[in-house]
């Protein structure tokens, strides 16, 4: 069946509201209160973020989506089975959207090049803001989306990501046959993992019916999971 | 005044590096891990004990905070760092064979993954605890780390996954080695993997932070 295409977006850094005190909460720490060197390390390397991203990505609305059963839906007549929890949450969804992002693969490259150079310390710190921008940048599209949805009539729910509350991580297969080949330079290996790392995929429902709920953790099982309880933008 | 190998250990625990590092701030000014490293060395301490009794007691500290919330990455990373610096120093020691060492740990992230962090984490604690750590890589297949244990015998294999799917990968390399080495040690952990898994691939051993592997690796040499 055709797929409409991508709805592509592109951000700069300023574009997103990553702040560095995020970064000190991903440590563990509370904002403002990691101890020396690490809060000047990450000012200095918010300065420098730019020069290094790459924050691409893009969603498409297919034009068939039906639930099946509990935990079994067909998009473009494609079985997925995004588990109990995430098909639920679609329950009232007229359609869906499929969605990718990536931070870029710079980022990445920069990370490892300050480790190689002995400062494991700068490495992390960009490690966790690659984590937070590609985050921070679906948070930014789903808002498109929904402004896109409403002149429609239309809300969306909570974007919902394979390898989640039961969705296999493997069905990031079938998901990516709804994008072009190497959509945004994010490509899709054997064992399901996506290049450049600090990338994300998932899907939206979209309806009449349909609303965001306060963020998902709730009915979640991770219980360690660092994004417990993060706050999501609205 | 306190014994040079517990200031060492002191600095371990709380990374500092050396003289010029201003940090942590309440160390500013005095010696690090590198001048008292090399300065225990001059006073006559054996380079065994500098390990044993200054560098690993800091880094046991460092991994028991870890575990217990008490400090994060960042901290445990600058006491890596002041380790390195006082191992430099201890470097010939181990080559002469004067320090001899609990034993090897080969440590990577399994075919198809390319997640490191977490691995790198305990492959420092390992090293940290007086094992000598060879880190294969990310993405390494079962034939690579076969090889390595034909070439260290009586190492012990650290694996990591960071997904479902490679967690399967890991299972695959966890039978195969067992299948040619049915006494090879190999211990387990990565984000989702729990303990019922470990049991499930016929592991030795999982644990959820490096600390757990570090305790578990004291007792495969006891
Ligand atoms: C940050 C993060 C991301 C970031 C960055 C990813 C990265 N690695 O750079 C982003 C947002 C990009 C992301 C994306 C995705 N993620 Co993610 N992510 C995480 C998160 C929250 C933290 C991972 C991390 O860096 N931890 C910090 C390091 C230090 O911890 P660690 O690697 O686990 O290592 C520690 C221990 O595990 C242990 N350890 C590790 N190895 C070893 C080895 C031995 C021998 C021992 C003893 C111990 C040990 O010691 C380490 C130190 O304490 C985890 C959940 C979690 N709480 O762990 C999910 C998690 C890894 N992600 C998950 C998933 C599903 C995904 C996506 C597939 C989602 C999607 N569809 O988009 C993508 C995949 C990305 C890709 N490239 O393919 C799942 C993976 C499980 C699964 N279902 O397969 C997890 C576990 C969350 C979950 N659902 O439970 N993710």
């Amino acid at each position: 069946m055709q797929t409409p295409d991508p709805v592509v977006f592109k951000y700069a850094f300023a574009d997103l509201p990553v702040k560095t005190g995020w970064i000190e909460k991903l440590m563990g720490y509370a904002e403002g209160e990691s101890p020396d060197p690490i809060a000047g390390m990450i000012d200095e390397i918010f300065t420098e973020a730019p020069a290094h991203t790459d924050i691409r990505g893009g969603y498409v609305v297919p034009v068939q989506f039906e639930i099946l059963d509990k935990s079994h839906i067909k998009v473009n007549f494609l079985d997925f089975y995004p588990g109990k929890i995430i098909t639920g949450s679609l329950r009232k969804s007229e359609k869906i959207a499929f969605f990718l992002m990536t931070a870029g693969k710079g980022i990445e490259a920069w990370s490892r090049e300050r480790i190689r150079n002995g400062d494991t310390l700068a490495g992390y710190i960009i490690d966790l803001l690659g984590s937070e921008i590609v985050e921070s940048a679906v948070d930014l599209m789903q808002v498109e989306l929904e402004k896109e949805m409403e002149r429609e009539g239309y809300h969306i729910t909570n974007p919902y990501s394979p390898g989640y509350c039961g969705w296999l991580v493997k069905e990031q297969q079938k998901l990516f046959t709804f994008f072009p080949e190497n959509f945004c330079g994010i490509s899709l290996s054997e064992s399901s993992l996506m290049i450049p790392i600090k990338s994300v995929s998932g899907i939206t429902g979209i309806g009449r019916d349909v609303k965001k709920t306060a963020y998902s953790c709730k009915i979640c099982d991770v219980q360690n999971c660092v994004y417990r309880d993060r706050k999501v933008l609205t | 005044m306190e014994n040079i190998l517990d200031k060492l250990s002191h600095c371990i625990e709380f990374g500092k590096i050396n003289l010029a590092s201003p940090y942590p701030p309440d160390m500013k000014g005095q010696e690090g891990a590198d001048e008292l490293a090399k300065t225990a060395l001059d006073q006559g301490n054996p380079a065994s004990d500098i390990l044993q009794k200054g560098l690993v007691p800091g880094m046991e500290k460092v991994g028991v905070k870890f575990r217990e919330n008490k400090i994060f990455v960042p901290q445990v990373l600058m006491s890596a760092k002041a380790m390195n610096a006082a191992m430099v120093h201890l470097k010939p020691f181990f080559q002469s064979g004067e320090i001899e060492r609990k034993g090897k740990f080969v440590i990577c992230t399994v075919a198809g993954d390319l997640h490191d962090i977490g691995k790198n984490l305990v492959s420092m604690m390992i090293e940290g605890s007086g094992w000598e750590v060879i880190d294969l890589g990310v993405d390494v297949q079962t034939s690579k780390l076969v090889e390595t244990i034909k070439e260290n015998p009586g190492c012990v294999i650290g694996l990591s996954a960071l997904l479902t799917t490679t967690m399967n990968n890991m299972a695959d390399t966890v039978k195969e080695i067992k299948a040619e080495f049915p006494s090879q040690v190999i211990v387990v952990g990565g984000a989702p993997l729990t303990d019922e898994f470990r049991i499930e691939i016929g592991a030795d051993f999982y644990s959820p932070d490096p600390q757990g592997a570090v305790e578990y690796l004291n007792t495969v040499v006891a």
